[in-house]
């Protein structure tokens, strides 16, 4: 089990499809987080369909990462050289 | 407790990347800090003018703690993210003479304090007293003045997130309730921690606006009557009870605690590293106790805000027309409380929904709350850093001697660059709080894009508290006015 027990409980207005834990009953909008949690909560109690769609989910997560990756690089770079033209255009006027 | 090995999979970012990633992140936000500080304003008594406009100096803070936010959002090894904060160390030595001590000495502060702020010349035991046991009456020669304000309120608390919490053991009320009967009436538990909250605000308006930091006799006054509620009040409800839950001053050293590398687990003291433990929050479980958090960041804010030219330039039109200067305070105490929260739980709210996740607002809230205390502390230590050491000569000077201690000759003149040193802590505190709450995140969502994703209202309520704190410590302190 990871860190801390969450609070389950959903909020009201989102209990329709709802993908809930089988194990612990906590809820997820999707059915990947589902299948993350299963093989980050409750590795030892996962059947082999649970297994192979925590794999699947991980590698989509990768994925999706890599291009956050490439998205978050981009930013850093914006705000870095944002902030160098700033500083060099104010020390210009002043 | 068991950690079942994680999949290898999720190892897939090697050691050395992420090494290479944490001198880059360090690197990045130094380059950052570093213009901000070359420019550095004044903290406490030192003045200097800014020589760059001060909207760049919080845009840049602002755009630190941003970039540290998308620096932290690159280390997505799990195991890597959870072994940081799961680093122990037992030291070991005897704690049970150290507790004793430690109560003796917390009963002999307070016994020198009601001492030394009642025994003054025209105070009301100066008739009672012959005259060579009374004591000064200026607040930079009084004991009690001293040790309360530059002693425990600054320096103490400094003492609290960056080595530990050691109050529960110094708090002379604790050993005196504990040798009190108690009658072990119920705690309305359906108040929750709202009354610490409020007493915590309470505390802060009556250190700001009345003028206990001058007269050694209105702060004894203060200290006696804090002393009858508190033994009432753990008297009623019982020790744990009042100290743990309601008695704000115990609350807020066992928060900042929380930050600190030592504290003690089964009387043995152990350390870890300095705010691993923030990304845990099971001890916040109380209805209030968020609010709490958020109440002592906007508690040492406040303080700071009063005395800074924004605030007189605020509060000089309202109180020209009309509006009088009593009431201002303590409204400007609860509208801020309300923005700070506010914002607080708009994030949690907004974050939930980015991370599309199905937890409710409270809880999201809860566990990110401790991630705040960094803040405050960082902001703590800007503030309070300063005063503290310009403060020390006349601390040592009333401790050598109570009686009559030394006029203060030798004062404490920080140098200029001591303004930067707040900035370094103000920043310092925010980064802290960004990368405890990607752990936390990590912890809380089974997926790393949902944990990133529901950081972003988080980090730009941080923005929002980095550029306010920055506003007050790149501004010299002034007289707080109208009081």
């Amino acid at each position: 089990m990871r860190g801390e027990e969450v609070e389950t409980r959903a909020a009201p207005e989102t209990t329709d499809d709802v993908f809930a834990c089988r194990f612990c009953g906590r809820p997820f909008a999707r059915a990947e987080y589902r299948a993350l949690h299963y093989g980050l909560d409750h590795e030892a109690s996962l059947d082999d369909d649970q297994r192979a769609a925590y794999d699947a989910a991980l590698d989509e997560e990768e994925a999706e990462l890599r291009k956050f990756r490439l998205k978050a690089a981009l930013a850093l770079v914006l705000v870095y050289f944002g902030f160098l033209l700033l500083w060099a255009v104010v020390n210009l006027l002043l | 407790m068991d950690r079942p090995a994680l999949p290898r999979r999720l190892r897939a970012v090697s050691p050395r990347r992420i090494a290479l990633l944490g001198v880059a992140c360090v690197a990045a936000s130094v380059a950052l800090v570093g213009t901000a500080l070359a420019h550095g304003g004044s903290l406490g008594g030192t003045r200097q003018n800014l020589s760059v406009p001060r909207w760049l100096v919080l845009m840049t803070g602002g755009g630190a703690v941003g970039v540290s936010f998308i620096l932290a959002s690159f280390v997505t090894d799990r195991a890597f993210v959870a072994s940081l904060h799961d680093v122990r160390r037992s030291v070991s030595f005897p704690t049970r003479p150290l507790v004793l001590a430690g109560r003796t000495l917390g009963v002999l502060g307070l016994v020198a304090v009601l001492y030394t702020g009642f025994a003054v010349e025209g105070g009301p035991l100066a008739g009672v007293l012959p005259p060579a046991l009374l004591v000064p009456t200026e607040p930079l020669r009084n004991l009690a003045v001293v040790l309360v304000w530059a002693g425990w309120w600054a320096g103490f608390t400094m003492t609290t997130y960056l080595l530990g919490n050691t109050w529960p053991v110094l708090n002379p009320w604790r050993t005196a309730a504990r040798a009190l009967p108690s009658l072990d009436r119920h705690y309305p538990e359906s108040l929750g921690s709202w009354p610490s909250v409020v007493f915590l605000l309470a505390f802060v308006w009556v250190e700001v606006v009345s003028p206990l930091a001058d007269e050694p006799v209105q702060l004894a006054t203060v200290v006696a009557a804090y002393t009858a509620v508190t033994l009432v009040g753990a008297a009623v409800f019982g020790e744990e009870t009042w100290f743990g839950t309601v008695d704000p001053i115990s609350r807020v050293f066992a928060a900042y605690g929380r930050v600190a590398p030592l504290y003690a687990e089964d009387g043995r003291v152990r350390a870890r590293l300095p705010g691993a433990a923030l990304s845990d929050a099971s001890w916040l479980t109380r209805r209030g106790d968020v609010a709490f958090v958020v109440a002592l960041l906007w508690a040492t804010t406040y303080d700071g805000f009063v005395a800074t030219p924004t605030w007189r330039a605020v509060v000089t039109p309202l109180v020209e027309a009309g509006l009088p200067a009593p009431v201002l305070y303590p409204l400007a105490l609860a509208v801020g409380f309300g923005v700070f929260y506010g914002a607080y739980r708009l994030a949690a709210k907004y974050g939930r929904r980015y991370a599309d996740s199905l937890l409710t607002t409270d809880e999201l809230a809860r566990r990110f709350a401790p991630s705040l205390l960094a803040i405050a502390a960082g902001y703590h230590v800007a503030h309070y850093l300063g005063y503290f050491l310009s403060l020390s000569p006349s601390l040592f000077g009333a401790l050598s001697n109570p009686l009559s201690p030394p006029a203060p000759a030798l004062a404490l003149v920080l140098p200029a660059w001591f303004g930067g040193v707040g900035l370094a802590f103000v920043l310092l505190g925010h980064v802290l709080a960004i990368w405890v709450a990607h752990t936390t995140a990590f912890d809380v969502f089974p997926s790393r894009l949902q944990a990133i994703r529901s950081q972003y209202p988080l980090t730009a309520v941080m923005i929002l508290y980095t550029m306010t704190s920055l506003l007050i410590v790149s501004q010299p302190a002034v007289e707080v006015p109208y009081l």
